[in-house]
């Protein structure tokens, strides 16, 4: 079915219209998954060095011999 | 007419001047160009192949690596590749996002994405190692092959996200307007333009990961504690020993066994230069 040109052009907000809202949907949250996960050791370090704790106690020597 | 000729002359001199301008900074980034690949070459690819004409002129008289390499090449392949395309993936999401956001949202992307470049090597690996020992939820992950192909993962989504982002800039509303009027449904156009456009980038963007991935040393043994090395583990470990050449020849083999799939896809992403930018 062809669909007229004006339709394409409803809805103008932050991300274009050229997309399905339910793909939209998906990008933002497949998006913040990613930031957060790239995020994630920035913010710890971040937390980390204000509240000092001691999970460095759990690292492995890195000389540790291969197993 | 010959009014109309002088009058589309006069029409054309500032163009013809635009035209001369451009050639002449092209020639200028030309030859800057040249100037960094002839320092590149004479710094890193001169130097190695010395290095290796050198070596394989003494083979005989150094131990063999072969045992060493096969024992963690597998390994090493897997993950990365697992790596690479998981990093595009997540990278690839993002550019997605951007490419079909305005302005300001672009901006807020492009910061949050190339926040974790300006952190340092070592401190978000040990961040890592105190994220996931710190949430119960994670802490299977510590020490383990999904943890150290998560981790890379996170370290390489930014290099996949500016390389993907090329390859689908291209796209205009036009071309959107074109499928929906033609009667392709939102998700068609997703599958009919979008993927098409970023296909080849994204093979360049598991490619280029892939290769910086083989190289690491210092993830795999710190989020894999040690039990899940890497080629360049092993090339360190022969290196404490104080065997320079052993530990050469294992990192010739593998960049011989890297290069050849390497160069292979590499050609084939680059064969026309309109293909970079994903046009068909």
């Amino acid at each position: 079915m062809r669909r007229p040109i004006h339709l394409v052009h409803q809805n103008e907000n932050v991300l274009n219209p050229y997309l399905a809202p339910s793909i939209r949907v998906g990008l933002i949250i497949g998006s913040a998954i990613v930031f957060l996960l790239v995020a994630a050791p920035c913010l710890y370090l971040i937390v980390w060095s204000i509240y000092g704790t001691d999970t460095v106690g759990v690292l492995r020597p890195l000389d540790e011999p291969t197993g | 007419m010959g009014r109309e000729r002088t009058e589309g002359s006069g029409a054309l001199a500032p163009l013809e001047e635009q035209v001369i301008q451009q050639r002449g900074s092209f020639l200028v980034l030309q030859v800057v160009a040249a100037g960094v690949l002839i320092l590149a070459v004479g710094m890193y690819v001169l130097p190695l192949v010395l290095w290796i004409v050198s070596l394989t002129a003494r083979s005989a008289e150094v131990p063999d690596a072969r045992a060493a390499f096969w024992s963690v090449a597998p390994y090493t392949f897997a993950v990365s590749l697992g790596s690479a395309i998981l990093a595009t993936v997540m990278g690839w999401i993002v550019a997605v996002l951007f490419v079909f956001s305005g302005r300001y949202l672009r901006i807020v992307i492009l910061l949050t994405i190339s926040a974790p470049l300006i952190v340092g090597f070592l401190a978000r690996n040990f961040s890592w190692i105190g994220l996931l020992s710190t949430f119960s939820l994670l802490n299977w992950l510590l020490y383990t092959t999904p943890g150290v192909v998560l981790v890379l993962s996170t370290v390489f989504a930014p290099f996949a996200f500016f390389l993907t982002v090329p390859g689908m800039d291209w796209l205009r509303p036009i071309h959107f307007e074109a499928a929906r009027t033609l009667g392709v449904s939102h998700a068609g156009t997703l599958h009919a333009l979008v993927v098409p456009a970023a296909w080849r980038s994204i093979l360049l963007s598991i490619v280029l990961t892939f290769v910086l991935a083989i190289g690491y040393f210092v993830t795999p043994r710190m989020i894999g504690g040690g039990r899940h090395d890497f080629v360049g583990n092993g090339i360190v470990t022969i290196m404490d020993y104080g065997e320079v050449a052993r530990a050469s020849k294992l990192a010739i083999y593998l960049l011989v066994t890297a290069s050849l799939p390497i160069t292979v896809i590499i050609f084939l992403s680059l064969r026309r230069r309109s293909l970079i930018l994903g046009h068909r």
